[in-house]
């Protein structure tokens, strides 16, 4: 059973979501089978991972 | 009200009014490098950690949201260990850093040399040696860190929105291929590990020196000896 499918589970789940990697995430609550070779990296969310705000520095 | 930031990595909201409580927020950088032997990439990444003084909902200042960016990546290959040990030393000098900077290097292996050379030159760094396992210590001289820690803790930090990208970072495309060499593999025993392929773009380099200044700043940063009021604690 997944964690996201037990109601009482709901604050710790989320907790867990701000705490772990996505992958471990997905392997100890989504318990789901993950393949070798999977990436490791959510490499979406490393994608859309820019702060606009900030310039690179030219050191 | 502009925050002022001070030399020493201080960053305070001034205010007249004698009835405003104030604290104190920070602005640090942490330098990683990830040291190549003979044809592989020496590769840096600098992070810069910030939390400035906000207004909170009543009159006192409260600390803002934590902001952790990458601002500066690099990679040269070639290079003496005597000139890199020199290079990393003049990045730490530049005045954009200089005083607010902590070093650390992954003194596994070879590094263990280039560690040797900044104690002599009594330059302060942090020198990260990554072992097997999912934990960390100090070790001596050393802090001993399990590379699935090391890996985690920047993957939590993406995935958290607590760390981000300068906007026209170099090597920004690089970074993101080295990050997508970390796999994940079942060993012998049935138990899933990380590990990493050589990417395109090199031999995670890159993505080392990141994790390590994440891991730096996630775990050894200074401590901060202060007073304030306690908010948002319950149970």
């Amino acid at each position: 059973m997944r964690g996201t499918d037990v109601p009482r589970m709901a604050e710790k789940v989320e907790r867990l979501r701000q705490t772990l990697s996505p992958t471990k995430f997905r392997q100890e609550v989504l318990v789901e089978m993950l393949s070798d070779g999977l990436s490791y990296f959510d490499l979406d969310c490393i994608a859309r991972a820019t702060n606009p705000d900030v310039k690179a520095f030219a050191l | 009200m502009t925050p002022e930031f001070h030399r020493d990595g201080r960053v305070t909201l001034s205010n007249p009014d004698p009835i405003i409580e104030k604290v104190v927020g920070y602005e640090r950088f942490y330098l990683a490098a990830d040291l190549g032997q003979a044809n592989d990439f020496t590769a840096v990444c600098l992070l810069r950690d910030r939390r400035i003084p906000i207004y909170g909902s009543s009159t006192r200042q409260v600390l803002g949201p934590r902001e952790r960016v990458v601002v500066f990546a690099d990679r040269f290959r070639g290079v003496s260990y005597v000139d890199i040990v020199g290079h990393l030393l003049e990045l730490m000098q530049r005045p954009s850093v200089a005083g607010r900077v902590e070093l650390s290097i992954d003194a596994t292996g070879l590094g263990r040399v280039v560690h040797d050379m900044m104690v002599e030159k009594k330059i302060p760094h942090h020198a990260v040696q990554m072992t097997t396992g999912q934990n960390w210590s100090r070790n001596g001289q050393y802090i001993s860190v399990g590379k699935t820690l090391l890996v985690e803790t920047l993957s939590v930090m993406f995935s958290s929105g607590e760390l981000t990208f300068a906007e026209g970072l170099t090597l920004r495309r690089e970074i993101e291929e080295d990050l997508a060499s970390f796999t994940i593999t079942t060993s012998a025993a049935g138990n899933q590990i990380i590990t990493q392929s050589r990417s395109a773009a090199g031999h995670g380099d890159l993505g080392i020196s990141l994790a390590i200044a994440a891991f730096t700043s996630q775990h050894l940063r200074r401590g901060v000896i202060g007073q304030h009021k306690l908010t948002g604690y319950w149970g």
